[in-house]
């Protein structure tokens, strides 16, 4: 088609548009098939070369500059006890410091290993029901004073009100197991104890959990915000959002809410403690209200002013044709997540398994995936737990083809044409991609009716226990590289409450259940793969969803931006050793 | 005119009280909590309650107008002991999403969306009303086609695609200007220049079209007028019969519409203000709402409303100022 | 204001004839404004309009384009009966796994005339086509919706003098500082969570509905001014005077008096109206109140679209060149129709 009209218009848009339609789109935009799919270890280290400070410095890194994160939207949370967000984590990580932390390099190694606390914790006695962290020495905050083990308790205990409730609940539960979490404990406030029942602080250096049952993951879950220290006099409850207390590298210089966020260096912060963090960038400043397709288009555009920033916002598909090319291709830092995309199908509603089973034949998954980006958003999966999880291996219960299997879905449906509710986000990607599977599913022989929801509240609507919609899609990632933060938080009906849920599917089978406290019960080696059975177990003989893609990064750097790297803990690009060229 | 202006606020008021009337009802028509949006996850019916008393959204809807309006002019405070909030007068809410009067969100947006809307209108009416008027005085010649050819491309164009465009050819793809920011026009006024060149280019040439051809027919129907003839057969000069005469009863209705124009995009240019990333008021209102953050949405509203008063009233002042057909009494 | 977070009532008043009316109505001091027209023996002023339309070139060739525009929406469903494509088709395997369309220019080719929408893999042409017809109608309705409300407003507002017209000129204040698109953000919602439970969608004519009601609601105060105006300087004509002292209904006066002498302006307005609203309907999608999918229209194409304007320029440029070359030709009618109407305002 070389047509006259071909040649004007290009003419005409040249100035503007940098030739991108003049040339022929091919089969791969994305520059060839690209399969790296990383499965993590996850390794807790307890050797003191990967334990102790300061972190190892970065070939040709410098100190100096100012970091600049282009997002489209504020953080709801920069709070501990309310961090739970990945790019919340990322940021939380550069004021406060947990007990543990992910130690990465770039390589792929992914290592566990003590942040406030001199190792990743002392299981004390070998059942793993005491835990036992020592701090470091010389950990100061922003004021110059000592971190004390009484405020990482202090910081603890404050999780459990209700008011600051967005966090996550792992150690809370453990240590009040049965029912919610704080059910009998609601924190420090209006008069409360400072700390929770089970947390003693022997000393100003020491803090003991004590387990009702064995949780061999406290060293994973005490990687987490909530385990950040708080002093008492310096909590300012819901306003503490807004100004959390330095104990790492920075502090807050400015905060405007919904508009910019600026971090400067904590003076008091000392190297040598921490193993984790090189602070090299003299600060770091967050921007928001800007839309996903302003920052990639400046990203690419690599203007003198946008060189030092980087952005957690995947390139949106309307931009990913332009990050192929040379010098932009060089900037891209991708690769899958630990998220795993499905269509959760509510089985209180869709009780028929026919149907479930139908609804995995039926679905597209090409068509879903390639109305949020294709390759660069991710690929097909098969199974509940992404690839990334340690001990996984792949499965595939119904090998439908990509696009659907018609034949298939007509002897399952046998004849009836199930009206099904389709809730979806209400914003231009998740819309697109929800009209996808209404087009695919009508013509598999389902009826469809789209129902779209505001944004900011989806995950609220869909975690109603009795919603009224049947199908929803949703996106999970592990807290830590193991099963047990994606089976049980999804598929344990024993965890389905009224409000919040993240079993989106309802799915309440008590063998499903018990299979849980059984692998629960397994000495930790053997977890990983009683994990792994049991996913393939629930899909076989409960078909909960409909398992769509495994999740994939594809974010962009300026070019003045080194070390900068997907950081495997949390999936986006890491802040702790990034550094701005000079 | 003291009578006229004091009469004008009146009517004024009442205005404003009924656009604040009619946003309470309809936000409290909303079906969706704005206690459960801040309430957040895992959130039980007490916890809600907890919220909504804070909020002051627990009480009876005459009772939360009538606790606005008195915030409006002595202050008010949220909630009880620790987490009391003080909001000192003019309280037009407070925002428990910012932490913050919603007041001050206010003044650190208006200045944005009052530095894109200043620079935009001296554009679009230096360029506008001159390019209008030259083609009228030279009318039916290569420049007044030329003219009306452009404006009409022009008055067809869609902000957000002229916008996009200006955004691609200059920053994107040539990087001939900076994305758009905002530096407050005290700390750098280049800075605050630069940073706002785009959306004061696109904002003004769209207008600025507009402009042109509501002030060439104005020119055109008033230099057929009698008074026209009249300076002419005086024997004044065409500059002084031009300047004088014919563009003093000539601008009169453009500075109406200017007036009510600038006074509209006062209360926020929305698109323009998304198009390129900036902070100003119109994006903190529609965020507001998807937020349900009421009492900024409350605040905006009212602040708009005020805006196109104001500027209805200073637009019937300077007519009378301007016209001297027009006599206030 | 061209940044369209306001609907036309608010952004027109710059129709250059009908200022002097609006304003002087608006000012305190009313100046009726004369508008005698020059009569020519044997001919009527509507003959010798329709004359001066029928000479004038930019006029035919725009009616033309939005002649084709309108036959090519209402055609829209035997063309996709034609092509044998429904505009809700999604050809995937035609999109490479970035999801751009596979081929030259957006994928234009035989079987898909403008190609295919990145991402969704719909065929461009056919939901333009449907598009159209979604747009044109939404913008046509409003503006006759604004301009039946308006005229009504503005009769009675004219005619009636003393309190009911101050009351009037007041509702007319508050209604433009209102502002309009909050209200639309806040009022959709609601009335479709009134209407329909959790689990109906509300069928698309629902949200065309509503858009249409809200762009009424705040798009007659131009026309009730420009009404308003024309009445106060017509209603003490003679012919007026003759009714009444034959003993005419108010009624009569304003609808079959009145009337008859105020359609052009009003024509005027509903012409520069309509692209108006073409353009503040394709606004709306920015803050997710336009047409829902699957429902084509022109407006969220374009809102889509706008970002592929440097990888897929092709997707960016048929909504935009159509949504412009439609506003243009309404624009050039419409003055057309304005100089044709008034002959002292030639170009």
């Amino acid at each position: 088609m070389r047509g006259r009209t071909r040649t004007l218009t290009c003419s005409v848009l040249a100035v503007a548009l940098v030739a991108g339609g003049c040339t022929r789109t091919t089969d791969s935009g994305g520059g060839g098939e690209e399969k790296k799919t990383k499965t993590q270890t996850g390794s807790i280290s307890y050797e003191a070369a990967d334990n102790q400070g300061p972190a190892a410095a970065v070939n040709g890194a410098t100190r100096g500059g100012t970091v600049t994160v282009m997002q489209v939207s504020d953080f709801e949370h920069l709070d501990p006890a309310r961090n739970y967000v990945n790019v919340q984590q990322v940021t939380g990580g550069l004021l406060y410091r947990s007990l543990n932390g992910y130690k990465e390099n770039g390589s792929g190694q992914l290592l566990l290993v003590g942040d406030l606390a001199t190792d990743p914790g002392k299981d004390v006695d070998g059942d793993c029901k005491v835990w036992e962290f020592t701090l470091r020495d010389g950990v100061k905050y922003e004021d110059g004073s000592p971190v004390t083990s009484r405020d990482v308790a202090y910081g603890i205990g404050r999780s459990f009100a209700p008011s600051l409730n967005e966090g996550p609940h792992y150690i809370q539960q453990w240590l009040y197991p049965g029912g919610v979490y704080n059910a009998t404990y609601k924190g420090p406030y209006d008069g409360g104890k400072p700390v929770p029942d089970g947390i003693t602080t022997p000393d100003d250096r020491t803090i003991r959990f004590t387990f009702p049952q064995p949780h061999c993951d406290m060293p994973y879950a005490a990687a987490l915000p909530t385990s950040a220290p708080v002093p008492a006099g310096k909590d300012t409850r819901d306003q503490y959002d807004l100004r959390p207390f330095s104990s790492g590298p920075y502090k807050v210089k400015s905060y405007q809410r919904d508009v910019a966020l600026e971090l400067e260096r904590n003076p008091n912060w000392d190297p040598k403690t921490d193993p984790l963090r090189t602070a090299y960038p003299d600060g770091f400043r967050f921007t928001f209200g800007l839309e996903s397709a302003q920052i990639a288009e400046r990203l690419v555009a690599d203007a003198p002013a946008d060189q030092a920033s980087i952005s957690w916002v995947d390139v949106p598909p309307a931009v990913l044709p332009r990050t192929t090319s040379g010098g932009v291709a060089e900037r891209v830092v991708k690769g899958p997540t630990q998220y795993t995309w499905v269509l959760n199908i509510n089985t209180q509603r869709v009780t028929d398994l026919n149907i479930r089973k139908a609804l995995n034949y039926a679905v597209d998954k090409d068509a879903v995936l390639k109305a949020v980006g294709g390759q660069a958003a991710g690929s097909p999966a098969t199974t509940l737990m992404s690839p990334t999880t340690a001990g996984f291996k792949t499965y595939d219960v119904f090998h439908a083809p990509i696009n659907g299997d018609k034949a298939k879905v007509a002897e399952l449906l046998a004849g009836q044409r199930p009206k099904l509710v389709l809730a979806h986000s209400n914003i231009e990607l998740r819309t697109q991609q929800a009209e996808a599977l209404r087009k695919n599913l009508t013509d598999m022989g389902f009826d469809i009716v789209m129902k779209p929801i505001e944004n900011s509240s989806y995950y609220d609507e869909i975690g109603r226990k009795n919603n009224p919609y049947d199908l929803y899609i949703g996106g999970w990632g592990s807290d830590w590289p193991t099963g047990s933060t994606i089976i049980p938080p999804l598929y344990d009906g024993r965890e389905i409450v009224a409000e919040g849920n993240n079993n989106l599917s309802y799915l309440n089978e008590p063998a499903v259940s018990a299979e849980i406290d059984r692998i629960r019960k397994l000495p930790a080696a053997e977890q990983d793969a009683g994990w792994t059975a049991l996913d393939e177990k629930i899909m076989r003989e409960y078909v909960p969803v409909v398992p769509c893609y495994y999740d994939a990064a594809y974010e962009l750097r300026g070019s003045k931006i080194g070390n900068a790297f997907l950081s495997d803990a949390y999936g986006i690009l890491q802040a702790n050793t990034i550094y701005v060229k000079q | 005119m003291l009578r006229f202006i004091l009469r004008r606020l009146l009517v004024a008021a009442a205005t404003l009280v009924v656009i604040s009337l009619v946003t309470f009802g309809l936000f409290f028509a909303v079906p969706s909590s704005p206690a459960k949006v801040m309430c957040g996850k895992n959130c039980t019916a007490e916890d809600i309650a907890q919220v909504e008393a804070r909020l002051g959204i627990d009480q009876p809807l005459p009772r939360q107008y009538t606790d606005f309006v008195q915030g409006v002019f002595v202050g008010r405070t949220y909630g009880e002991g620790d987490f009391a909030r003080r909001c000192p007068a003019p309280c037009l809410g407070y925002s428990f999403r910012n932490n913050q009067p919603v007041t001050e969100i206010i003044a650190q947006r208006l200045p944005v969306t009052a530095s894109i809307v200043a620079g935009g209108a001296v554009i679009w009416l230096l360029l506008g009303v001159t390019l209008g008027m030259v083609s009228a005085l030279r009318r039916g010649t290569v420049f007044d086609r030329a003219a009306i050819g452009v404006t009409l491309a022009g008055a067809s164009m869609q902000v957000y695609f002229f916008g996009l465009i200006l955004l691609y050819v200059l920053v994107y793809a040539t990087g001939l200007l900076p994305f758009p920011s905002y530096t407050p026009l005290t700390q750098n006024p280049l800075r605050w220049a630069v940073g706002l060149l785009l959306p004061w280019m696109t904002l003004g040439f769209l207008n600025s079209a507009l402009y042109a051809r509501l002030s060439r027919a104005q020119m055109l129907e008033t230099l057929s007028e009698d008074f026209v003839r009249t300076a002419r057969a005086k024997g004044l000069s065409p500059r002084q019969v031009h300047l004088r005469h014919a563009l003093r009863a000539a601008i009169t209705p453009i500075v109406t519409i200017a007036g009510l124009d600038i006074g509209t995009s006062l209360g926020g240019t929305f698109i323009t203000e998304s198009i390129f990333g900036l902070q100003g008021l119109g994006k903190a209102t529609v965020e507001a709402v998807q937020f349900l953050n009421l009492p900024l949405v409350m605040a905006t509203v009212l602040l708009a409303a005020v805006f196109i008063v104001v500027a209805n009233i200073v637009v019937d002042v300077l007519y009378a100022v301007i016209d001297p057909r027009v006599r206030l009494n | 204001m061209s940044d369209m977070s306001h609907p036309p009532s608010l952004s027109t008043p710059r129709d250059p004839d009908f200022v002097d009316a609006a304003v002087a109505v608006n000012s305190p001091a009313d100046v009726p404004p004369s508008r005698e027209r020059r009569e020519i023996v044997g001919r009527s002023p509507n003959q010798l309009a329709w004359l001066r339309l029928k000479r004038d070139r930019t006029a035919l060739v725009s009616s033309v384009v939005l002649a084709v525009a309108a036959l090519v929406a209402l055609a829209a469903p035997l063309i996709a009966r034609l092509t044998g494509i429904d505009p809700t088709d999604k050809f995937v395997d035609r999109l490479n796994d970035f999801g751009m369309p596979v081929g030259y220019a957006g994928g234009i080719g035989g079987d898909h005339l403008l190609g295919l929408e990145p991402g969704s893999g719909r065929d461009i042409f056919l939901q333009l086509v449907h598009g159209l017809r979604t747009s044109l109608f939404i913008a046509f309705v409003s503006a006759l919706l604004a301009s039946v409300i308006g005229v009504g407003i503005g009769i009675v507002a004219g005619y009636a003098r003393g309190w009911l017209d101050s009351l009037i000129n007041w509702f007319v204040d508050v209604t433009l500082a209102f502002p309009f698109l909050i209200f639309a953000l806040a009022v959709i919602p609601i009335l479709e969570d009134r209407f329909y439970t959790e689990r109906e969608a509300p069928p698309p004519g629902f949200r065309i509905a509503l858009i249409i009601a809200t762009f009424g609601l705040f798009s007659w105060t131009y026309t009730a001014r420009l009404v308003r105006g024309q009445v106060i300087s017509l209603r003490e004509r003679e012919f007026v005077e003759a009714a009444r002292a034959a003993g005419a209904g108010t009624a009569h006066i304003l609808f079959r008096q009145l009337l008859p002498n105020i359609w052009a302006p009003i024509l005027v307005t509903v012409s520069l109206n309509v692209p108006q609203f073409i353009a503040v309907e394709a606004a709306l999608a920015f803050v997710n109140i336009g047409v829902t999918e699957p429902t084509p229209d022109l407006g969220r194409m374009i809102y889509n679209s706008i970002g592929y304007v440097a990888s897929d320029p092709w997707y960016t440029l048929f909504p935009g060149l159509t949504i412009f070359l439609l506003v243009l030709a309404f624009n050039l009618l419409g003055d057309a129709l304005r100089d044709s109407l008034d002959p002292r305002s030639t170009r």
